[in-house]
C-alpha cells in the first residue's frame, strides 16, 4: 500500500498530501478547490550537469554535452505515435523542459485531466529511440541552438559561468553543440534513461481541484515498480577561485547587458539559509533599498536589474544581472556596496520591510496551479518544505540575515561578463 | 467564479468588480485607453511610467516602494501598449488578501487609496510635472525601445507590423518615436495628464475577496471634480492588399527570422472573427498545429513556426526562425499549409484538437487574480462581452466551412525577413 501523508499550513490555510507510491515515485497533491486549472508535473533528478556518472558502483560512463535536454526531446516520441498527437485529443497544454540539474514534464488543463494524466504517465515510462527518429531531431534541436547564439542575454550568462567555472559542466550549455549533439546515438539515450528515469530518482506534482483517490487511481494503473539503484554523479575537482575578472564580447544590439557574479564555496543550502539568503537578494535588488537607488540615481542599472542565488550540485553563487550603459562602474559600485553592508548589517527598518516583500511573494505564489507544483518539485529535490520555508521566511530575525551576510560574498572572487553593441 | 458587476463611475470610467475569495491577493487593474497617434503616444507612454513611480504623498522611488514593501510586498506596476489602434495605458495595483496580514493592516483599503493618490496626485507643480522624475523615466523608456532591438524575434516582428501597416494608425510604435520621447517636456507631462482624466476610457477592475464598494467610492468621487468629455474606441481594419511587400534586413545574427503578415478581411465586431481565430489555432497554435508538425517536425527546418491573429485589427502574423539556407523551402513550407487550409484539406482531429486547446487556456483564466481582471478589460471593443463559458460556446459551435471561408479570406500581404550573415 502506499503511504499518504497530510502537511497543513495554519499560516495559510492551504494542505498537501505527500504520497509514497508503491512504486518508489513520490507524489504530491495541493488540492485547489474550486479551481478549473489542474496541472501535473512529472520531473528527475537529472540535468545537463550530469554527464559522468555510474550506476550501482559500475563504470563510470562519460556521455556527450546536451543528452539529457536531447533525451526530453525524444521522449514525445512514442512507438504509438507523438505524444503531443494525444495530447491534442485531450486538448491539455503539455510541454517540457531542461535545466542544468533537472528534466520536467508538464502539462495543464481544465477539460479531460484523467485522459492527459495517462498520456504523461505513460510517455514518460516509455522510452522509444531509434537511429531515424534521433537523427531527425538534429535539425530542429540545432536551430534552437542557434536561436539561443542570438540571444544577448543567454550568451552573457554562459560567458560568465565559462569565467567562473572551469571545470564544473553548469559552464557547458544546456542544449550542448551542434557537433556534440551530433554525437548522440539511441544507445546512449538508453543509457541515460535506464539510469535517471528510475521512479525513485523522479517526483510527481500535481496541483487542481482533485483528490488523492483521483490521482491513485491513474497511478496505481500506469506506474511500474523501479527497484531502487544506486547513482554516482561525477564532477571534476572545482577550483574555489574564478578563472577571471572580466570577459566581453560584442552583438549586433543596442543596450549594453551585464552579469556580474560572485562565487561561492560548493555546499548544500539549508531551508533556513534559503530564507535568509531570499531576505538579503531582497535587500540588494528592490527599489526600497540602498543599493537600487544609488545604481538608478547614478544611471549605471535600468528596471532589468536583478540577481539570483545561484546553486546546485557543486555550484554556488550570487549572480546580478541587467542592462547597463557603464557595466563596469555598475559591478564596482555593487562590491563596493557590499562590503559597507557587511561591515554596517541590514538595518532593523530595512530588514523587516525586505521580509515583508518575500513573505509576500511567497504567499501570492500559492495563488496558482503551477507555482505550487514547481515549488514542489524543487523542494522535494532539495529536501526542504514549502509550507517550512514560509515559516522561517516569518521566523527570521536580523541577526541570522546579518550573520549570514558576512559569509556570502566574497569580493575578490567576483566576475564580469559584458555584452557590448558592436561599433559601426 | 461569481459574475462580474459593472458600473459606470462617470462618462466613460467603468467598475468592474468580480468577488472571488479562492486567492491569497487582490488585483486593482486600471486600463486607460487613448487614441494612438503619432503627436501623443511618446508622452502619453511616458505619463504612465511617471505616475507609477511616485505621487505626491511618496514623493520619490523609495518612498513609494518601501510604503509598498511595508504592504507585504504589493506592487504597482504600470505598462504601455497598442490595443489596435488605441493606446492602452496600465496602472496595476495589486497586494496580499487583507487576511494574510502578519499585522492586521487594511491593505486592499491602503491600495486603492494609493490607486487614486496615482491617478489624481501626482507630484505636480505650477502645471509640470517634477524634472528629475521625467529624465528618469525618460531613460527607463529608451532603455526598453533599445532592448527590443537586442531581441531578434521581438524587432523583426515589430519591423513586419512597422512595415505592413506604414500608412496606418497601427504602424505607429507604443510609445512613439526615440526623437519624441526625447523631446517631451514636463508641462507636455502635465497637459497629457490632464487631457487624460478628462477624455481617456478607464476600465478599473477590482478582483478579490474584500468589499469593492469603497474603491468604488474613492474613485467616483475623485472623477466628480472633472469635466469628462471621454473618447470613442475605433479602429480602422484594412480589407485590400494593394501591393505585395518583400522586405530583407541583413544581420549579424546566426539564425535568420522569417515572419509573413496577412489581412484576414475580417476584425471585431465580425462575429467571423471567432471563426478566424480557431482557423489561426488550426493553422499554427498549438503542438499539433499544421505549422508545428510539417514545418517542424517533418521537414526539420525551424525549432519555433507560429500564427498570431489580431482581431481587433484584422491581421495573422506567422513567425519562424530558421537557417538562412532554408530561407525559400520555409516560406514554401508554410505558405503550402496556408493553401492547403484555403483547399479545404483540414481534419476532424484538427479542428477538435485546436478546439480543445482554445477551450482549456479559455476555462484556466477564471483561476488567476491577472487572467480574470484582463479577461474583461481585453474585450472593451467587442460587440458583446463573453464570460469565458460562453466565449467556448462559441468556438465549440464553429464549422469547417467557417474555417475554411475564413482561410479563403487570408491575403499575403507583406513578408520581412531578418537575413543572417556578414
Amino acid at each position: 500500500m502506499s503511504k499518504v501523508s497530510e502537511i497543513k499550513s495554519a499560516r495559510t490555510g492551504d494542505m498537501y498530501y505527500k504520497i509514497e507510491h508503491d512504486s518508489g515515485l513520490t507524489i504530491y497533491l495541493y488540492p485547489k478547490r474550486d479551481y478549473n486549472s489542474k496541472y501535473a508535473i512529472f520531473g528527475t533528478r537529472y540535468g545537463s550537469i550530469n554527464n559522468a556518472f555510474s550506476l550501482d558502483g559500475g563504470e563510470v560512463k562519460k556521455v556527450p554535452d546536451g543528452i539529457a535536454h536531447y533525451l526530453e526531446h525524444k521522449m514525445f516520441e512514442c512507438e504509438d505515435g507523438d505524444a503531443f498527437v494525444k495530447y491534442a485529443k485531450t486538448g491539455a497544454n503539455a510541454n517540457a523542459y531542461t535545466s542544468f540539474n533537472k528534466t520536467c514534464y508538464l502539462f495543464s488543463c481544465t477539460e479531460n485531466f484523467d485522459e492527459s494524466f495517462e498520456i504523461l504517465l505513460d510517455f514518460v515510462q516509455s522510452p522509444y529511440f531509434t537511429e531515424e527518429t534521433v537523427a531527425k531531431e538534429q535539425g530542429i534541436i540545432g536551430q534552437e541552438i542557434r536561436m539561443y547564439d542570438d540571444s544577448a542575454e543567454w550568451v552573457v550568462m554562459f560567458n560568465l559561468l565559462k569565467n567562473m567555472y572551469k571545470s564544473h559542466p553548469v559552464q557547458i550549455d544546456i542544449a550542448g553543440t551542434v557537433e556534440s549533439i551530433a554525437e548522440i546515438t539511441p544507445e546512449l539515450l538508453y543509457d541515460c534513461y535506464y539510469t535517471f528515469y528510475n521512479l525513485n530518482n523522479m517526483v510527481l506534482c500535481v496541483s487542481g481541484d482533485l483528490s488523492v483517490e483521483d490521482i491513485l487511481k491513474t497511478a496505481d494503473k500506469k506506474l511500474k515498480k523501479c527497484e531502487k539503484h544506486t547513482i554516482e554523479n561525477y564532477f571534476e575537482n572545482e577550483p574555489y577561485e574564478v578563472c577571471s575578472h572580466y570577459v566581453e564580447q560584442s552583438f549586433p544590439i543596442s543596450v549594453p547587458l551585464f552579469n556580474f557574479g560572485y562565487k561561492g564555496k560548493s555546499h548544500k543550502v539549508s531551508q533556513k539559509e534559503t530564507a535568509e539568503i531570499d531576505i538579503i537578494m531582497t535587500v540588494l535588488t528592490s527599489p526600497s533599498f540602498e543599493l537600487y537607488n544609488k545604481l538608478d540615481k547614478a544611471e549605471l542599472i535600468n528596471q532589468t536589474f536583478d540577481a539570483e542565488y545561484f546553486d546546485g550540485e557543486g555550484y554556488n553563487s550570487v549572480i546580478f544581472s541587467g542592462e547597463s550603459r557603464s557595466p563596469k562602474e555598475a559591478g564596482e559600485m555593487i562590491k563596493d556596496y557590499i562590503e559597507n553592508l557587511k561591515q554596517n548589517g541590514i538595518s532593523p527598518d530595512d530588514f523587516e520591510i525586505a521580509k515583508r516583500e518575500v513573505y509576500g511573494d511567497l504567499l501570492s505564489s500559492l495563488n496558482n496551479v503551477e507555482a505550487i507544483s514547481n515549488a514542489l518539485v524543487d523542494a522535494h529535490f532539495n529536501d526542504t518544505d514549502i509550507f517550512g520555508f514560509i515559516d522561517d521566511v516569518a521566523g527570521c530575525t536580523s541577526d541570522d540575515v546579518n550573520n549570514r551576510l558576512k559569509k556570502m560574498f566574497d569580493t575578490d572572487n567576483t566576475t564580469l561578463s559584458v555584452i557590448l553593441p558592436v561599433k559601426e | 467564479m461569481n459574475p462580474i458587476k459593472q458600473i459606470e463611475l462617470a462618462d466613460g470610467v467603468v467598475f468592474n468588480s468580480i468577488y472571488d475569495n479562492r486567492f491569497k491577493t487582490m488585483k486593482l487593474l486600471t486600463n486607460i485607453f487613448l487614441p494612438l497617434s503619432e503627436d501623443t503616444a511618446s508622452v502619453n507612454a511616458l505619463l504612465c511610467y511617471v505616475l507609477v513611480r511616485c505621487c505626491k504623498k511618496y514623493p520619490d522611488m523609495v518612498k513609494m516602494s518601501r510604503k509598498l514593501g511595508s504592504l507585504y510586498g504589493a506592487e504597482v506596476n504600470g505598462s504601455v501598449s497598442k490595443m489596435s489602434d488605441m493606446q492602452c495605458l496600465k496602472i496595476d495595483i495589486g497586494g496580499l488578501a487583507d487576511k494574510y496580514a502578519i499585522n492586521n493592516e487594511n491593505i486592499s483599503a491602503e491600495l486603492s487609496q494609493l490607486l487614486c493618490e496615482v491617478l489624481f496626485n501626482p507630484k505636480v507643480e505650477n502645471g509640470k510635472f517634477d524634472e528629475g522624475d521625467m529624465l528618469q523615466e525618460k531613460r527607463q523608456i529608451l532603455d526598453m525601445l533599445d532592448s527590443e532591438f537586442n531581441d531578434k524575434r521581438v524587432y523583426a516582428s515589430q519591423r513586419l507590423i512597422e512595415t505592413m501597416c506604414a500608412d496606418e494608425v497601427y504602424g505607429i510604435k507604443w510609445c512613439g518615436t526615440r526623437e519624441q520621447i526625447e523631446a517631451v517636456t514636463t508641462e507636455d507631462l502635465f497637459k497629457a495628464w490632464q487631457n487624460m482624466l478628462k477624455t481617456a476610457h478607464f476600465e478599473i477592475t477590482f478582483v478579490g475577496e474584500s468589499n469593492p464598494e469603497n474603491a468604488a467610492e474613492v474613485i467616483k468621487n475623485s472623477f466628480k471634480e472633472i469635466n469628462r468629455d471621454a473618447v470613442d474606441l475605433s479602429t480602422d481594419v484594412v480589407y485590400t492588399v494593394f501591393e505585395e511587400k518583400n522586405v530583407t534586413e541583413k544581420m549579424d545574427v546566426a539564425q535568420s527570422k522569417l515572419e509573413i503578415g496577412f489581412r484576414t478581411a475580417c476584425a471585431e465586431p465580425e462575429p467571423e472573427t471567432v471563426a478566424t481565430r480557431l482557423m489561426s489555432v488550426i493553422l499554427g497554435g498549438t503542438a499539433s498545429s499544421k505549422l508545428f508538425n510539417n514545418v517542424r517536425e517533418k521537414k526539420s527546418l525551424c525549432y519555433y513556426c507560429m500564427a498570431r491573429y489580431q482581431r481587433l485589427k484584422g491581421i495573422m502574423v506567422i513567425e519562424s526562425g530558421v537557417e538562412t539556407a532554408n530561407i525559400e523551402a520555409a516560406k514554401e513550407a508554410i505558405l503550402a499549409e496556408v493553401e492547403d487550409m484555403k483547399n479545404g484539406n483540414i481534419s476532424d482531429f484538427e479542428i477538435n484538437s485546436a478546439k480543445l486547446a482554445i477551450i482549456n487556456s479559455t476555462l484556466g483564466v477564471t483561476d488567476t487574480v491577472t487572467g480574470l481582471s484582463s479577461w474583461y478589460s481585453s474585450q472593451v471593443m467587442d460587440a458583446e462581452v463573453d464570460t469565458p463559458e460562453q466565449a467556448c460556446e462559441k468556438i465549440n459551435a464553429v464549422t469547417k466551412e467557417e474555417i475554411v471561408n475564413a482561410a479563403k479570406k487570408l491575403m499575403l500581404d507583406t513578408i520581412f525577413v531578418l537575413k543572417a550573415g556578414e
